[in-house]
């Protein structure tokens, strides 16, 4: 009896255990899971991994990086992440991949002592993924201590993420993972400010913030591991390229060349990579896929001229599992529109080299006041087509999306203008 | 200091290795156990130093009683040492000095800064500048108690201080209680070897509690919050809702810790006291005081109603009333008299005036009130033939002890007497100024933190703790019956339970782990 009440006791634990599992699964954040999934899936090593924040996240390409020159690198990177927490996230990935070449974003390498300089959300984020083992324990250990809820709070999907159960969606139940190899290219264009400001050479005098502290451990975690470490500072509209954090940005390339590593100051010579601010961001703080685009062909360049770096083009696991995943990211593109909110955004979401974007408008003349339209469809070479607002739905504009291949439709979305009649907006179903 | 509400973590982490190191221990030194987890979790949940607070009161009742009692026979005979009495009277005056410098101390800052603002020469008092001790309204009442029971013969004075300071300490108790006898606490002291029974039951009081207050009490407390917190823009109906809401919250959130406490004292083989009896049931406010609070209303009684009852002063007073009015008036007299007194004491342990009123003399001149009419309001419902078996009758009064208390709890949660008669008087304004049935409708609850979900939430919680009520009535506790039902069935339950805390209650980062309302006694 005894024994048949023991069996009973186990057997409710481990329901309870199973239930709290699934539900811990169910409730927990996905974007860890879909960005990092792919890196820790691949059936192909990388040789170029990229870490830091969502400037680096979304400013290179690892897919531009195969086609041009054949490379194979993964995009780490991840929103709002500090370099205390990429440190974790590289130490984690070393273990998984040998890669000869870290990128290493300089943004969010904060010299403020005691600071984790990242949100929670976006600690989260940046390793809730990462199996349970020592590194993520130790990125717990060190983050935990900066945010209430303990350690629990990052051990726990079901304890942190519990209070989502109001906000689940389709993706909660169904997993998706991000095909675009961790990066995130966005695909709006924003007008932003040039580099009218001082451009100093001036070094701050580092105070030995946690941030410096971990970019050192950086350094060093490279330097055992007999990888090359190149820092990078992304371009930023002018209005954020402040003294101060140029200053800062000196003061570790110079660490970083003391430690005979290379150090990449883009944002401060966009010309180097024809950078335009008139088109190449999405927001002033993130380039968009063109300015990704350019950022990572310098990379591309960079890396085949200054470090001998040879593409997988002729290894045939290579070029069969990158093509597989190409073709998986471009059907997720295609998914992707769904999400777009303006023309310009929708149009630039599609690769034009397989689909291609039909525009119908009720007048014409409205295009030139969205931002950017006009040259979305140059660039893209679209001719709008003027046709009845009742075609459209009583609308302003529609565009169809179909495949270059056979012209099979793939996808559709209408557009307002807004009351300004300034911009166009997406047209939500009542 | 960490974070070691009942419902934390870190709680869950110290009841599994005390619990370990309990049943570890041999049965005979298990009680040294137990004192050694009280001290650790005092240390560990308190701020340290006042732990010297509990040791003092804890001296001072084992020394006093040590003093002044010399034996206690079989029959509970006491014989006294030299000036027992003063000993006796010393320890209770030492003891409530003790708490009424360090919780009281709103009794005598308030009067202090009123005569500083009329006077400005009277000095203006300030709050004693030590940390809050943790548990000190429950174990100064345990103190006075055990001191007041040993004076009286019913315990025995205890010879081993350890094992009175174990009484006064003991861990789960100290959050938010409830009030034990000492001499209803013995199998504190005796050995208990592990049964898996015992912590099944445990941890589903433990669950219901969790469920009590993480899942309803704070969801209550999201209509509840905004309009005592800004009550210049809320009125009409949402001061109803408040009034309506309130008792539910603190009634969940109280109980529901309770609840936690019990169970794990029933972990540990230790029944502490009930203190909550399906409060909202009662059909009168005497009834609800039997029910709600039930530790400090007994305490109350034993140690305050009745010496007053039974006092020379009391009796005397009497028989004269009853030589002028008559037996019925010198019953209610005395009755009435000790309620004063009784009611007084539990307003003061609140820690405010605002309770003294709200609580103590409001309830007093409610219950006095309906002892001394309760005859005429007998007769005149005879005369207007109210069905007084009907169920609609049952359902009134009880409707009318959830107003009576819920106009209480105005005192309790507003900032001041002031404020609460302020809130009291805008209950009208939904009859005069802003007549707003349609807030109930119209979505603007959802314009507080609550969403839909919370909104059913709150509907499915009432309707559950009303099953459970009746089932505990009928079944002496819900678990009961669950116990009776088949295996499927009670898994379900204890299951679906937890699933509901575990989704849906009110803990993890992003919520802000406010201490429970009772712990700040």
């Amino acid at each position: 009896m005894k024994r048949i009440k023991c069996i009973r006791t186990v057997v409710f634990l481990l329901l309870i255990a199973a239930i709290s599992y699934g539900l811990s699964g169910i409730v927990s954040n996905k974007d860890s899971y879909y960005y990092k999934n792919q890196f820790f899936n691949s059936s192909t090593d990388f040789d170029v991994l990229i870490i830091g924040s969502s400037k680096a996240h979304e400013g290179i390409d690892p897919f531009y990086l195969w086609d041009n020159y054949g490379i194979s690198s993964y995009n780490l990177a991840s929103s709002g992440e500090s370099i205390q927490v990429s440190y974790y996230v590289l130490k984690e990935a070393l273990e998984h991949s040998n890669p000869k070449i870290i990128f290493v974003d300089a943004s969010k390498i904060s010299d403020e002592k005691n600071a984790i300089n990242c949100g929670y959300g976006f600690v989260h984020e940046s390793i809730d993924y990462l199996p349970l083992n020592k590194n993520k324990l130790e990125a717990i250990n060190y983050a935990s201590k900066f945010f209430d809820g303990g350690k629990l709070a990052f051990l726990s999907n079901l304890y942190a993420y519990h209070d989502r159960i109001d906000d689940l969606e389709e993706e909660d139940f169904n997993r998706k993972i991000n095909y675009d190899k961790g990066a995130y290219l966005m695909t709006e264009v924003m007008q932003v400010s040039g580099l009218t400001g001082e451009i100093t050479d001036e070094l701050k005098e580092l105070e030995g913030g946690d941030g410096v502290v971990y970019y050192r451990k950086i350094l060093d975690l490279c330097k055992e591991k007999n990888i090359k470490c190149v820092l990078l500072n992304i371009p930023v509209d002018g209005d954020h390229l402040t003294t101060g954090f140029q200053k800062q940005v000196n003061a570790l390339m110079k660490i970083t060349e003391e430690n005979g590593e290379t150090a990449m100051n883009i944002a401060v010579k966009p010309e180097l990579i024809d950078l335009d601010f008139d088109h190449d961001f999405g927001d002033p703080v993130h380039m968009n896929f063109m300015g990704a685009a350019k950022l990572t062909d310098y990379i591309g360049k960079y890396l085949v001229n200054e470090c001998s770096l040879e593409g997988h083009f002729d290894d045939e696991e290579y070029v069969k599992a990158w093509d597989a995943d190409k073709e998986k990211w471009e059907e997720q593109r295609i998914e992707m529109l769904a999400d777009k909110t303006e023309p310009v955004s929708y149009i630039f979401g599609i690769n034009p080299e397989n689909s291609y974007c039909e525009v119908y408008m009720a007048d014409k003349t409205q295009a030139e006041k969205h931002y950017a339209l006009d040259y979305c469809f140059e660039k893209m070479g679209i001719v709008p087509q003027t046709v009845d607002k009742e075609e459209i739905g009583s609308l302003d504009m529609k565009i169809v999306v179909r495949s270059r291949e056979d012209g099979r439709w793939l996808a559709e979305q209408y557009f307002v203008c807004d009351d300004d009649n300034k911009t166009f907006e997406v047209h939500k179903a009542e | 200091m960490i974070s070691m509400t009942i419902t934390s973590f870190s709680f869950f982490v110290f009841l599994a290795a005390a619990l370990l190191i309990y049943y570890l221990t041999p049965g005979k030194f298990q009680w040294w156990t137990l004192l050694f987890l009280s001290i650790s979790f005092y240390l560990l949940a308190a701020v340290p130093y006042t732990i010297v607070f509990l040791l003092f009161t804890s001296l001072v009742a084992y020394l006093f009683t040590r003093f002044a009692i010399k034996d206690v026979d079989t029959s509970g005979q006491v014989t006294l040492n030299a000036h027992g009495g003063a000993f006796v009277a010393a320890a209770i005056i030492i003891i409530a000095a003790v708490w009424f410098l360090m919780k009281g101390s709103a009794y005598w800052i308030q009067p202090s800064a009123f005569m500083h603002a009329r006077i400005p020469a009277f000095p203006l008092l300030q709050a004693i500048p030590l940390a809050s001790a943790f548990g000190m309204g429950y174990y100064t009442c345990q103190a006075i108690g055990y001191i007041v029971d040993c004076y009286w013969g019913s315990s025995k004075p205890e010879r081993n201080f350890f094992r009175l300071f174990l009484f006064l300490s003991f861990f789960p108790q100290m959050t938010t209680g409830p009030i034990s006898k000492y001499k209803n606490l013995q199998s504190l002291y005796e050995p208990h070897g592990f049964e898996l029974e015992r912590i099944e039951k445990g941890a589903q009081r433990m669950l219901w509690g969790f469920f009590k207050c993480l899942v309803v009490s704070g969801r209550f407390g999201a209509i509840v919050n905004p309009v005592y917190t800004d009550p210049v823009n809320y009125d009409g109906i949402w001061i109803w809702l408040a009034l309506f809401a309130y008792p539910i919250q603190v009634y969940c959130d109280f109980s529901g810790s309770v609840d936690i406490v019990l169970g794990v004292a029933e972990m540990f083989g230790i029944s502490l006291p009930e203190n909550f009896n399906n409060p909202f049931f009662s059909e009168s406010s005497q009834e609800f005081w039997q029910r709600w609070h039930m530790s400090l209303g007994n305490w109350a009684r034993d140690y305050i109603m009745y010496p007053v009852l039974k006092s020379k002063m009391t009796v005397n007073a009497g028989k004269a009333v009853k030589k002028k009015f008559g037996k019925k008036a010198s019953k209610n007299f005395t009755v009435t008299l000790g309620m004063f007194f009784s009611w007084l004491v539990m307003g003061i342990w609140h820690g405010n005036y605002k309770y003294i009123i709200g609580c103590g003399i409001y309830f007093w001149l409610i219950m006095s009130l309906s002892e001394i009419m309760k005859d005429r309001l007998d007769i005149l419902n005879k005369k207007l033939n109210v069905p007084v078996d009907s169920y609609g009758w049952h359902l009134f009064r009880r409707i009318r002890t959830y107003f009576i208390y819920s106009i209480s709890l105005v005192f309790f949660r507003a900032d001041g007497v002031g404020s609460a008669i302020n809130m009291i008087k805008g209950l009208s304004t939904f009859f005069t100024v802003n007549f707003n049935p349609w807030v109930l409708f119209d979505g603007s609850l959802l314009k507080t933190s609550l969403t839909v979900v919370d909104l059913n939430l709150m509907i499915l919680s009432v309707v559950i703790l009303y099953i459970a009520g009746r089932l505990r009535e009928q079944y002496g506790f819900c678990r009961n019956w669950i116990g009776n039902q088949g295996l499927v069935l009670r898994w379900f339950i204890w299951i679906g339970l937890f699933v509901i805390v575990i989704l849906y209650g009110n803990y993890g980062p992003n919520f802000n782990a406010s201490d429970f309302i009772y712990q700040g006694f």
